[in-house]
């Protein structure tokens, strides 16, 4: 068994349709597990951030400061996902050619993505980041899983919040 | 194993046991690889 690679193109098929901004800084990735990504990684990143300083401070806030905000919670989810990936997988090309070692993986990211939509009120309307995560589901089949970063983990989109996302990065 | 009884008992994490905790081993989606027919 060898991890799973997924292209650009993988991806892109599980997305909705005509999303103005969707960028793909890497040409491949592989894929956590949902319970990795919900349970002992999403853990992982919130002793992450308290290391770094940005502690939990409960209530509706959480990990949310001012200078902190969504945004930022989902570029560090997906970057720390990112970390994870590369320290279990080393070996530098060289290093690789040279001892005859291997990798797990040679992809070169991990499909969790930010992802920017639209929260409308009555009145209102605000957008909102947080981490879009490709895995597999129950059926083994591939799914988009939307992550809150903010110490929620794993949440559910209604269709008219999937409909308006406007911004995908992986 | 004196060492590791000593930290259990005194609750002390070293750098390698808060790295673990800061960056848990990832659990990838596998799939087979596939068999290279040789014949």
């Amino acid at each position: 068994m060898k991890p799973q690679i997924l292209k650009q193109d993988d991806i892109k098929k599980l997305l909705p349709e005509n999303i103005d901004n969707l960028f793909f800084s890497d040409a491949d990735y592989s894929m956590f597990s949902e319970r990795f990504l919900t349970r002992e990684g999403f853990n992982g990143f919130k002793k992450w951030l308290t290391f770094c300083g940005i502690d939990n401070r409960g209530g509706q806030n959480q990990y949310w400061k001012r200078n902190y905000d969504c945004d930022n919670l989902a570029e560090s989810f997906k970057t720390y996902m990112n970390l994870l990936h590369a320290r279990a997988n080393p070996l530098t090309f060289t290093e690789s050619f040279k001892s005859g070692k291997h990798n797990d993986t040679t992809a070169q990211g991990v499909a969790v993505g930010v992802i920017y939509f639209e929260i409308k009120a009555k009145k209102t309307s605000s957008h909102h980041a947080i981490n879009i995560a490709i895995t597999r589901g129950l059926r083994n089949e591939l799914v988009p899983i939307f992550i809150e970063p903010n110490a929620a983990g794993k949440i559910k989109l209604t269709k008219k919040e999937r409909e308006s996302i406007w911004y995908v990065n992986f | 194993m004196v060492r590791k009884l000593l930290k259990k008992i005194f609750k002390i994490k070293d750098e390698e046991d808060i790295q673990d905790e800061l960056f848990p081993k990832p659990m990838y989606i596998t799939v087979e690889e596939p068999v290279v027919d040789e014949s």
